[in-house]
């Protein structure tokens, strides 16, 4: 039977996730440099070029940037970003696997209301 | 072609046999010195040294093969580099022994009776076969030297050595021989080839060539021997012989392979 | 760094090792070589390293021929379960050889590994325990400065510590040093993360020879009730399935058809399940 714990992700989409929560949670502050791609790869046991594929989307999407010659540094103003980036995927991420979820399990609409509105502490 | 990491291996594991072989060599000669100034009856002579050496050549060409072999091999060397890094090693180690032999010959010759085979053999067989003739204490103490011809000892040093070579290729030949063999054929040959020589061939010859066999063997050799007191014939059949060995070893190496 | 097999065969007694095996490896890579026991993956890497002649076919490095070419040779290192060491060498010694062998060997990183790895470089090759003798094996390989490694699996017999600490020097050497690394293991999922190209022998044939991005996108899982899951299979190419009462997983090649079927789950292959079913037969 299939492993149900298997990670669905690929790779460096999940390095990628995981150097954003290091740079949302301060660890990778704002204008630090990141860890190489060889220090990445090397850490997580994994791909240079995975690593580097992972590097390269916070690159693109304006998280980091490179300074030539001397590394990949963290962007200002990266944390509002990322929050930003995530709210907009908050939606598709875990909105709609909530409710697909909530489906299958036959809970009505104001079912899952309650329950976030419990989640929020209400 | 570089050879160097072949030679030094090879020249640092038969550095190690060939010390094994020159302790019980001088351990020999210090015992026959010692014979021969503490009992005037017994004289310790020493003859044909350089047979041991030969057969030890044969050894250092057998015994290391394998795990040169698969040493080399595993680590990307081609088998004409080994080959030729093998055969370097040989050639050096066996003119190196072969010195030595002659240097043994030349010095305690002076002091015990020390023999070559050859020296004996360019005598005529008559004669004392010493390099140099025995330094006697005059009655004013003083010793006489007379030295041998250097081109003797050149001819007895060439005659060693290509014999040392020889042997030690034979030695390369059998060792590849029996790595390439499957372990039917290795018993067959190893029990088949010393019955065949040794118990078939004589009863054969003794019934059915009535002796002609070992006649014409044993012309042969005298042949041989008589050929090695001339240095161009004996370069030239040694050579030859050399030659042939190595390249039947060659053939047979090429196609070797590393065995899980 | 190119590696190139053209149609290379090796029989023994008549059996096929490796049959018509073509491949074209360019490198850096690091390329998983995955088969089953018995599927030629050892015979292989003794065909390309040299050890073994190949009955037909050549091997091509950068363009020459590998048998007998010193100079395609020195740029390619090896190892696998078989020790060649001599007998009686010490580790050091064995460093020693190997640096005249192998002209960009490093001895100091050979050094520094072997204390990471906690190697007693004065003991004799053959008197180390399994674990010990691997690891003298992957320094010696992580040291080579060959452009190919040949690693015929590396991590047989290392404990987990040595294992992740193999993987995490490996993929550092790997960074500052790209190179061609042929890599063949049992343990999948964790080479997984390594590879960045999977070639699958069967039977002495290669059965497939992708990057692994592709690989893992070109099959999925389907579990549901048998009677959907069935459905939903028909017509489609069937990799094999599992079954656990009424719940039925089918593993199929390709993609998933767009709007996906309710009441069926989809699920990715692991690199692992998609081996085992491609060479379970």
């Amino acid at each position: 039977m299939p492993n149900p714990f298997a990670e669905e992700k690929p790779i460096f989409l999940q390095i990628a996730e995981r150097l954003e929560d290091a740079v949302l949670t301060g660890a990778f502050p704002e204008e630090s440099r990141l860890p190489s791609t060889t220090e990445i790869a090397a850490a997580y046991r994994i791909n240079p070029a995975t690593a580097l594929k992972g590097v390269s989307l916070l690159v693109e999407e304006g998280v980091a940037y490179k300074q030539r010659g001397i590394g990949m540094f963290v962007s200002k103003g990266a944390r509002s970003l990322i929050e930003e980036k995530r709210r907009r995927a908050f939606f598709e991420d875990f909105v709609l696997p909530m409710t697909a979820e909530a489906k299958k399990l036959g809970l009505s609409e104001q079912e899952t209301v309650s329950m976030i509105e419990r989640g929020y502490g209400k | 072609m570089n050879v160097k990491p072949i030679f030094r291996y090879q020249f640092r594991e038969y550095y190690k046999v060939f010390s094994v072989f020159y302790s019980v060599i001088y351990g020999m000669i210090v015992l026959s010195l010692i014979f021969k100034y503490t009992r005037s009856d017994t004289d310790g002579s020493i003859f044909g040294m350089e047979f041991s050496t030969v057969v030890c050549c044969f050894i250092i060409g057998l015994a290391m093969f394998k795990s040169t072999f698969r040493f080399c091999t595993a680590c990307g060397i081609s088998r004409r580099r080994l080959f030729l890094g093998l055969t370097a090693a040989l050639a050096v180690s066996a003119a190196a022994v072969s010195l030595l032999d002659i240097v043994n010959a030349a010095v305690f010759s002076n002091f015990i009776d020390y023999r070559t085979f050859y020296s004996s053999l360019s005598s005529g067989g008559s004669g004392s076969g010493r390099f140099f003739t025995s330094f006697s204490l005059g009655p004013a103490g003083k010793f006489s030297l007379h030295l041998m011809p250097l081109s003797l000892l050149l001819k007895n040093w060439l005659w060693c050595l290509l014999a040392d070579f020889c042997c030690a290729m034979l030695g390369l030949l059998v060792g590849v021989l029996y790595y390439r063999m499957s372990k039917p054929v290795k018993i067959l040959v190893s029990v088949g080839v010393p019955a065949a020589c040794f118990i078939l061939l004589p009863l054969l010859d003794a019934n059915v060539t009535h002796g002609k066999i070992f006649q014409s063997l044993a012309a042969a050799g005298v042949q041989w021997i008589q050929w090695g007191l001339n240095p161009g014939l004996d370069l030239l059949s040694r050579l030859a012989a050399a030659a042939l060995i190595a390249g039947g070893a060659w053939l047979l190496l090429r196609k070797a392979e590393v065995s899980q | 760094m190119t590696l190139e097999i053209r149609n290379v065969t090796k029989s023994f007694r008549g059996k096929h090792a490796v049959d018509r095996v073509s491949l074209r490896l360019e490198g850096p890579c690091i390329c998983g070589l995955l088969g089953r026991n018995g599927a030629g993956k050892t015979t292989l890497m003794n065909l390309i390293s040299g050890k073994t002649i190949p009955t037909e076919g050549e091997i091509f490095l950068d363009g020459e021929p590998v048998r007998e070419n010193d100079r395609a040779l020195e740029k390619i290192f090896s190892m696998g379960e078989v020790n060649y060491f001599p007998l009686g060498m010490k580790v050091c010694e064995v460093f020693t050889n190997l640096g005249r062998i192998y002209p960009n060997f490093d001895r100091d990183y050979a050094e520094q590994l072997s204390k990471k790895f906690e190697l007693d470089t004065l003991q004799k090759n053959d008197k180390l325990s399994t674990g010990y003798a691997t690891i003298l094996k992957l320094v010696a390989a992580l040291s080579s400065g060959a452009e190919v490694l040949l690693l015929d699996e590396p991590v047989l017999g290392l404990d987990a510590n040595c294992r992740d600490l193999f993987y995490r020097e490996l993929m550092e050497n790997y960074a500052e040093h790209p190179r061609l690394i042929l890599f063949s293991t049992h343990l999948i999922e964790e080479a997984a993360k390594l590879i960045e190209r999977a070639v699958i022998i069967r039977a002495g044939q290669v059965l497939l020879d992708e990057s692994i991005d592709t690989l893992l996108g070109c099959a999925y899982s389907v579990s549901g009730p048998a009677g959907a899951a069935d459905a939903y299979a028909e017509g489609k190419e069937i990799l094999g399935a599992d079954s656990l009462g009424g719940l039925k997983t089918v593993y199929l090649r390709g993609t998933p058809e767009k709007p996906f079927p309710a009441g069926l789950e989809l699920g990715q292959m692991s690199l692992q399940k998609l081996f085992i079913e491609l060479t379970n037969h």
